[in-house]
Protein backbone atom coordinates (compact mmCIF):
# COMPACT_ATOMS: atom_id res chain seq x y z
CA UNK A 1 0.00 0.00 0.00
CA UNK A 2 3.00 2.28 0.32
CA UNK A 3 1.91 2.92 3.90
CA UNK A 4 3.66 2.00 7.11
CA UNK A 5 1.51 -0.42 9.10
CA UNK A 6 2.13 -0.87 12.79
CA UNK A 7 0.76 -3.87 14.66
CA UNK A 8 0.66 -3.61 18.42
CA UNK A 9 -0.57 -6.89 19.94
CA UNK A 10 -0.69 -7.12 23.70
CA UNK A 11 -2.00 -10.68 24.03
CA UNK A 12 0.69 -12.93 25.43
CA UNK A 13 2.02 -15.59 23.15
CA UNK A 14 0.17 -14.43 20.06
CA UNK A 15 1.65 -16.56 17.26
CA UNK A 16 3.76 -14.96 14.55
CA UNK A 17 2.03 -17.14 11.98
CA UNK A 18 -1.29 -15.50 12.82
CA UNK A 19 0.19 -12.03 12.46
CA UNK A 20 1.56 -13.11 9.09
CA UNK A 21 -1.98 -13.92 7.97
CA UNK A 22 -2.93 -10.27 8.52
CA UNK A 23 0.20 -9.04 6.79
CA UNK A 24 -0.42 -11.35 3.83
CA UNK A 25 -3.97 -10.01 3.61
CA UNK A 26 -2.68 -6.42 3.33
CA UNK A 27 -0.29 -7.43 0.57
CA UNK A 28 -3.10 -9.20 -1.23
CA UNK A 29 -5.23 -6.06 -1.09
CA UNK A 30 -2.33 -3.97 -2.31
CA UNK A 31 -1.67 -6.27 -5.27
CA UNK A 32 -5.28 -6.16 -6.38
CA UNK A 33 -6.27 -2.56 -5.63
CA UNK A 34 -3.25 -0.30 -5.67
CA UNK A 35 -3.42 2.43 -8.29
CA UNK A 36 0.36 2.64 -8.02
CA UNK A 37 0.74 -0.92 -9.31
CA UNK A 38 0.23 -1.14 -13.08
CA UNK A 39 -0.81 -4.79 -12.79
CA UNK A 40 -3.45 -4.37 -10.08
CA UNK A 41 -7.07 -5.09 -11.00
CA UNK A 42 -7.95 -1.41 -10.58
CA UNK A 43 -5.10 -0.20 -12.78
CA UNK A 44 -6.01 -2.72 -15.46
CA UNK A 45 -9.66 -1.72 -15.23
CA UNK A 46 -8.73 1.93 -15.61
CA UNK A 47 -6.60 1.19 -18.66
CA UNK A 48 -9.38 -0.79 -20.26
CA UNK A 49 -7.45 -4.07 -20.05
CA UNK A 50 -10.14 -5.58 -17.86
CA UNK A 51 -13.86 -5.20 -18.29
CA UNK A 52 -15.92 -4.65 -15.13
CA UNK A 53 -17.47 -8.10 -15.41
CA UNK A 54 -14.01 -9.69 -15.62
CA UNK A 55 -12.91 -8.37 -12.26
CA UNK A 56 -12.09 -10.57 -9.30
CA UNK A 57 -15.28 -11.06 -7.23
CA UNK A 58 -13.76 -9.32 -4.23
CA UNK A 59 -12.91 -6.30 -6.39
CA UNK A 60 -16.43 -6.24 -7.81
CA UNK A 61 -17.82 -6.39 -4.30
CA UNK A 62 -15.68 -3.44 -3.23
CA UNK A 63 -16.77 -1.35 -6.21
CA UNK A 64 -20.38 -2.23 -5.38
CA UNK A 65 -19.95 -1.03 -1.81
CA UNK A 66 -18.28 2.16 -3.02
CA UNK A 67 -21.34 2.81 -5.15
CA UNK A 68 -23.56 2.25 -2.11
CA UNK A 69 -21.50 4.82 -0.21
CA UNK A 70 -21.79 7.21 -3.13
CA UNK A 71 -25.55 7.04 -2.82
CA UNK A 72 -25.47 7.18 0.98
CA UNK A 73 -23.37 10.36 0.91
CA UNK A 74 -25.47 12.09 -1.73
CA UNK A 75 -22.62 11.79 -4.23
CA UNK A 76 -19.93 13.28 -2.00
CA UNK A 77 -17.99 10.03 -1.82
CA UNK A 78 -17.28 9.25 -5.44
CA UNK A 79 -14.43 7.01 -6.53
CA UNK A 80 -14.46 8.64 -9.97
CA UNK A 81 -13.80 12.06 -8.44
CA UNK A 82 -9.99 12.05 -8.57
CA UNK A 83 -10.22 11.60 -12.34
CA UNK A 84 -12.66 14.44 -12.80
CA UNK A 85 -10.21 17.15 -11.79
CA UNK A 86 -9.89 19.84 -14.41
CA UNK A 87 -7.23 21.77 -12.61
CA UNK A 88 -3.51 21.39 -12.55
CA UNK A 89 -3.36 19.18 -9.47
CA UNK A 90 -1.49 15.89 -9.39
CA UNK A 91 -4.62 13.94 -10.31
CA UNK A 92 -5.56 16.07 -13.33
CA UNK A 93 -5.90 14.23 -16.56
CA UNK A 94 -4.92 10.90 -15.04
CA UNK A 95 -6.42 7.86 -16.68
CA UNK A 96 -9.28 7.27 -19.07
CA UNK A 97 -12.75 8.67 -18.48
CA UNK A 98 -14.59 6.38 -16.11
CA UNK A 99 -11.40 5.55 -14.21
CA UNK A 100 -11.79 4.99 -10.51
CA UNK A 101 -9.69 5.29 -7.41
CA UNK A 102 -11.31 3.42 -4.52
CA UNK A 103 -8.47 4.15 -2.10
CA UNK A 104 -10.76 6.08 0.24
CA UNK A 105 -12.64 2.84 0.84
CA UNK A 106 -9.89 0.25 0.36
CA UNK A 107 -7.48 1.55 2.98
CA UNK A 108 -9.98 1.41 5.85
CA UNK A 109 -11.39 -1.87 4.61
CA UNK A 110 -7.96 -3.47 4.34
CA UNK A 111 -6.88 -2.45 7.82
CA UNK A 112 -10.24 -3.41 9.27
CA UNK A 113 -9.79 -6.82 7.67
CA UNK A 114 -6.32 -7.11 9.15
CA UNK A 115 -7.69 -6.52 12.65
CA UNK A 116 -10.52 -8.97 12.06
CA UNK A 117 -7.99 -11.66 11.13
CA UNK A 118 -6.08 -10.96 14.33
CA UNK A 119 -9.32 -11.32 16.30
CA UNK A 120 -10.18 -14.60 14.57
CA UNK A 121 -6.75 -15.86 15.64
CA UNK A 122 -7.54 -14.91 19.22
CA UNK A 123 -6.14 -11.41 19.68
CA UNK A 124 -8.24 -9.43 22.14
CA UNK A 125 -6.00 -6.48 22.88
CA UNK A 126 -4.48 -4.94 19.81
CA UNK A 127 -3.95 -1.79 17.82
CA UNK A 128 -3.35 -1.61 14.09
CA UNK A 129 -2.26 1.71 12.65
CA UNK A 130 -1.85 2.10 8.90
CA UNK A 131 -0.50 5.52 8.06
CA UNK A 132 -2.90 7.22 10.43
CA UNK A 133 -5.96 4.97 10.09
CA UNK A 134 -6.30 3.22 13.44
CA UNK A 135 -8.39 0.34 14.71
CA UNK A 136 -8.17 -0.93 18.28
CA UNK A 137 -9.66 -3.64 20.44
CA UNK A 138 -9.33 -4.30 24.13
CA UNK A 139 -6.66 -2.32 25.89
CA UNK A 140 -2.89 -2.14 26.22
CA UNK A 141 -1.08 -3.44 29.29
CA UNK A 142 -1.73 -1.40 32.38
CA UNK A 143 -4.37 0.79 30.78
CA UNK A 144 -8.12 0.57 30.34
CA UNK A 145 -8.17 2.00 26.82
CA UNK A 146 -5.98 2.88 23.86
CA UNK A 147 -4.95 6.53 23.83
CA UNK A 148 -4.89 8.00 20.36
CA UNK A 149 -3.50 11.42 19.48
CA UNK A 150 -4.98 13.32 16.53
CA UNK A 151 -2.29 15.10 14.59
CA UNK A 152 -2.24 18.89 14.74
CA UNK A 153 -2.29 19.85 11.04
CA UNK A 154 -0.43 23.08 11.76
CA UNK A 155 2.29 21.34 13.67
CA UNK A 156 3.10 17.77 12.62
CA UNK A 157 4.49 15.77 15.49
CA UNK A 158 2.12 17.59 17.83
CA UNK A 159 -1.30 16.41 18.94
CA UNK A 160 -4.42 18.54 18.64
CA UNK A 161 -6.84 16.24 20.44
CA UNK A 162 -6.25 13.07 22.46
CA UNK A 163 -8.86 10.31 22.78
CA UNK A 164 -9.15 7.20 24.93
CA UNK A 165 -11.00 4.46 23.03
CA UNK A 166 -11.52 0.72 22.88
CA UNK A 167 -13.15 -1.45 20.20
CA UNK A 168 -13.23 1.47 17.82
CA UNK A 169 -11.77 2.91 14.66
CA UNK A 170 -10.22 6.33 14.05
CA UNK A 171 -9.70 7.63 10.52
CA UNK A 172 -8.28 11.01 9.57
CA UNK A 173 -8.43 12.73 6.19
CA UNK A 174 -6.56 15.87 5.39
CA UNK A 175 -4.77 17.94 2.82
CA UNK A 176 -1.66 18.93 4.66
CA UNK A 177 0.52 15.92 4.06
CA UNK A 178 0.17 15.01 0.41
CA UNK A 179 -1.26 18.21 -0.96
CA UNK A 180 -4.74 18.45 -2.41
CA UNK A 181 -5.48 14.87 -3.29
CA UNK A 182 -9.14 14.92 -2.36
CA UNK A 183 -11.37 16.43 -5.00
CA UNK A 184 -14.92 17.74 -4.58
CA UNK A 185 -16.85 15.64 -7.08
CA UNK A 186 -19.29 18.42 -7.87
CA UNK A 187 -16.99 21.26 -8.80
CA UNK A 188 -13.85 19.26 -9.48
CA UNK A 189 -11.75 21.40 -7.19
CA UNK A 190 -10.11 20.79 -3.87
CA UNK A 191 -12.54 21.58 -1.04
CA UNK A 192 -12.18 24.60 1.15
CA UNK A 193 -12.05 25.38 4.77
CA UNK A 194 -10.89 22.17 6.39
CA UNK A 195 -7.39 21.10 7.35
CA UNK A 196 -8.41 17.69 8.60
CA UNK A 197 -11.38 15.52 9.44
CA UNK A 198 -11.21 12.71 12.00
CA UNK A 199 -14.02 10.18 12.27
CA UNK A 200 -14.37 7.86 15.27
CA UNK A 201 -16.74 4.90 15.20
CA UNK A 202 -17.25 1.16 15.22
CA UNK A 203 -15.96 0.33 11.72
CA UNK A 204 -12.81 1.60 10.03
CA UNK A 205 -14.12 1.06 6.51
CA UNK A 206 -17.00 3.48 7.12
CA UNK A 207 -14.85 5.83 9.19
CA UNK A 208 -12.37 6.12 6.33
CA UNK A 209 -15.13 6.75 3.78
CA UNK A 210 -16.79 9.34 6.01
CA UNK A 211 -13.51 11.13 6.66
CA UNK A 212 -12.91 11.40 2.92
CA UNK A 213 -16.53 12.43 2.36
CA UNK A 214 -16.64 15.13 5.00
CA UNK A 215 -13.33 16.52 3.85
CA UNK A 216 -14.62 16.75 0.28
CA UNK A 217 -17.76 18.52 1.49
CA UNK A 218 -15.77 21.33 3.01
CA UNK A 219 -16.20 23.05 6.33
CA UNK A 220 -19.79 24.16 6.27
CA UNK A 221 -21.61 21.25 4.66
CA UNK A 222 -19.23 18.78 6.28
CA UNK A 223 -20.04 20.08 9.73
CA UNK A 224 -23.76 19.73 9.10
CA UNK A 225 -23.43 16.26 7.64
CA UNK A 226 -21.42 14.77 10.48
CA UNK A 227 -23.83 16.12 13.02
CA UNK A 228 -26.49 13.90 11.45
CA UNK A 229 -24.43 10.69 11.44
CA UNK A 230 -25.46 7.96 13.81
CA UNK A 231 -22.77 5.99 15.63
CA UNK A 232 -19.89 8.05 14.27
CA UNK A 233 -18.29 11.05 15.93
CA UNK A 234 -16.16 13.69 14.27
CA UNK A 235 -13.39 16.20 14.84
CA UNK A 236 -13.12 18.87 12.18
CA UNK A 237 -10.01 21.06 12.18
CA UNK A 238 -10.69 24.14 10.12
CA UNK A 239 -8.38 26.42 8.17
CA UNK A 240 -9.17 29.24 10.61
CA UNK A 241 -7.54 27.17 13.38
CA UNK A 242 -10.78 26.25 15.09
CA UNK A 243 -11.81 22.73 16.02
CA UNK A 244 -15.39 21.47 15.79
CA UNK A 245 -16.40 18.29 17.62
CA UNK A 246 -19.60 16.28 17.70
CA UNK A 247 -21.09 15.76 21.17
CA UNK A 248 -19.83 12.18 21.56
CA UNK A 249 -16.21 13.27 21.36
CA UNK A 250 -16.26 14.93 24.79
CA UNK A 251 -16.65 11.59 26.59
CA UNK A 252 -13.62 10.19 24.75
CA UNK A 253 -11.23 13.05 25.37
CA UNK A 254 -8.26 12.96 27.62
CA UNK B 1 -33.33 30.95 -6.35
CA UNK B 2 -36.43 29.38 -4.92
CA UNK B 3 -36.97 25.70 -5.29
CA UNK B 4 -39.74 23.46 -4.15
CA UNK B 5 -38.31 20.46 -2.42
CA UNK B 6 -40.51 17.41 -2.39
CA UNK B 7 -39.99 15.70 0.92
CA UNK B 8 -41.67 12.40 1.60
CA UNK B 9 -41.62 12.10 5.37
CA UNK B 10 -41.72 8.34 5.10
CA UNK B 11 -38.44 8.34 3.19
CA UNK B 12 -36.49 10.05 5.93
CA UNK B 13 -34.74 8.09 8.60
CA UNK B 14 -35.33 9.57 11.99
CA UNK B 15 -32.59 9.60 14.56
CA UNK B 16 -34.92 7.93 17.03
CA UNK B 17 -36.22 4.67 15.66
CA UNK B 18 -39.94 4.07 15.91
CA UNK B 19 -40.79 3.61 19.55
CA UNK B 20 -43.98 2.57 21.24
CA UNK B 21 -44.80 5.60 23.32
CA UNK B 22 -46.40 4.98 26.67
CA UNK B 23 -49.86 6.46 27.05
CA UNK B 24 -48.51 8.78 29.76
CA UNK B 25 -46.00 10.40 27.42
CA UNK B 26 -47.80 13.70 27.28
CA UNK B 27 -44.68 15.79 26.97
CA UNK B 28 -43.76 16.56 23.40
CA UNK B 29 -40.69 14.83 22.11
CA UNK B 30 -38.68 16.04 19.17
CA UNK B 31 -37.25 13.63 16.62
CA UNK B 32 -34.69 15.06 14.28
CA UNK B 33 -34.02 13.48 10.91
CA UNK B 34 -30.57 13.21 9.47
CA UNK B 35 -29.38 16.19 7.50
CA UNK B 36 -29.79 15.22 3.86
CA UNK B 37 -27.16 16.73 1.66
CA UNK B 38 -27.87 17.28 -2.01
CA UNK B 39 -26.15 19.22 -4.75
CA UNK B 40 -28.28 22.28 -4.15
CA UNK B 41 -27.76 22.26 -0.43
CA UNK B 42 -29.65 20.12 2.01
CA UNK B 43 -32.59 19.69 4.27
CA UNK B 44 -33.31 18.51 7.74
CA UNK B 45 -36.72 17.71 9.08
CA UNK B 46 -37.72 17.76 12.69
CA UNK B 47 -41.02 16.50 14.03
CA UNK B 48 -42.59 17.05 17.42
CA UNK B 49 -44.57 14.13 18.71
CA UNK B 50 -47.01 14.20 21.60
CA UNK B 51 -48.37 10.80 22.49
CA UNK B 52 -48.68 9.25 19.05
CA UNK B 53 -49.60 12.44 17.32
CA UNK B 54 -47.25 14.55 15.29
CA UNK B 55 -47.88 18.05 16.56
CA UNK B 56 -45.54 19.95 14.33
CA UNK B 57 -43.10 19.51 11.51
CA UNK B 58 -40.34 21.92 10.81
CA UNK B 59 -37.95 21.88 7.92
CA UNK B 60 -34.62 23.54 7.69
CA UNK B 61 -33.44 24.00 4.15
CA UNK B 62 -30.04 25.18 3.18
CA UNK B 63 -29.22 26.07 -0.39
CA UNK B 64 -25.95 26.74 -2.06
CA UNK B 65 -26.77 30.35 -2.70
CA UNK B 66 -25.75 33.29 -0.52
CA UNK B 67 -29.29 33.50 0.79
CA UNK B 68 -30.51 30.40 2.57
CA UNK B 69 -34.18 29.71 2.92
CA UNK B 70 -35.42 28.70 6.30
CA UNK B 71 -38.97 27.57 6.20
CA UNK B 72 -38.99 27.04 9.91
CA UNK B 73 -35.52 26.84 11.24
CA UNK B 74 -34.43 24.08 13.52
CA UNK B 75 -31.29 24.25 15.56
CA UNK B 76 -28.63 22.47 13.55
CA UNK B 77 -27.02 19.92 15.76
CA UNK B 78 -24.67 21.54 18.07
CA UNK B 79 -21.03 21.11 17.37
CA UNK B 80 -18.66 22.30 20.01
CA UNK B 81 -16.19 24.88 18.77
CA UNK B 82 -12.81 25.62 20.29
CA UNK B 83 -9.41 26.98 19.32
CA UNK B 84 -6.81 24.66 17.81
CA UNK B 85 -3.97 24.05 20.24
CA UNK B 86 -1.56 21.31 21.06
CA UNK B 87 -2.23 18.71 23.71
CA UNK B 88 0.46 17.20 25.87
CA UNK B 89 -1.52 14.04 26.59
CA UNK B 90 0.23 10.73 27.02
CA UNK B 91 -0.69 8.61 23.95
CA UNK B 92 -0.07 5.15 22.50
CA UNK B 93 -0.54 5.98 18.85
CA UNK B 94 -1.37 8.67 16.43
CA UNK B 95 -3.96 9.42 13.72
CA UNK B 96 -3.25 11.94 11.00
CA UNK B 97 -3.66 12.39 7.27
CA UNK B 98 -1.75 9.99 5.09
CA UNK B 99 1.87 10.89 4.90
CA UNK B 100 4.92 9.33 3.37
CA UNK B 101 6.23 6.40 5.37
CA UNK B 102 9.16 8.38 6.72
CA UNK B 103 7.16 11.43 7.65
CA UNK B 104 4.58 9.30 9.43
CA UNK B 105 7.15 7.42 11.48
CA UNK B 106 8.98 10.65 12.30
CA UNK B 107 5.78 12.33 13.36
CA UNK B 108 4.74 9.37 15.45
CA UNK B 109 8.11 9.20 17.16
CA UNK B 110 8.05 12.90 17.82
CA UNK B 111 4.55 12.80 19.30
CA UNK B 112 5.39 9.80 21.45
CA UNK B 113 8.55 11.52 22.66
CA UNK B 114 6.62 14.57 23.68
CA UNK B 115 4.10 12.36 25.44
CA UNK B 116 7.01 10.72 27.27
CA UNK B 117 6.28 7.18 26.15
Amino acid sequence: MGLPVIFDICDEGFPDAALQVSIDWLHWVDRHFSTYRPDSQISRLNRGDLAPDQLHPQVKAVLGRCEAFRVHTGGWFDIRAPYMAQGKGPEAGRGRPGSVDPSGYVKGWAVSGAMRRLNVAGAKNACVNAGGDVVVCGHPDGDSAWRIGIQNPRSPGEIAVALAVTDAAVATSGAYARGQHIIDPFNQRPPEGLLSVTIVGPDLTAADVYATTVFAMGAQRGAQWVAGLDDYEAILIRADDTVLTTPGIAALRI
Amino acid sequence: MRRSIPLALGALSLSASTVALPAEALAATTYKGAFYSERWGGAQVSIKVKGKKITSISVYVQQDTPRSIQLDSVAIPYLKQEALKSSSANIHTYSGATTTSEAFIDSLKSALNKAHI
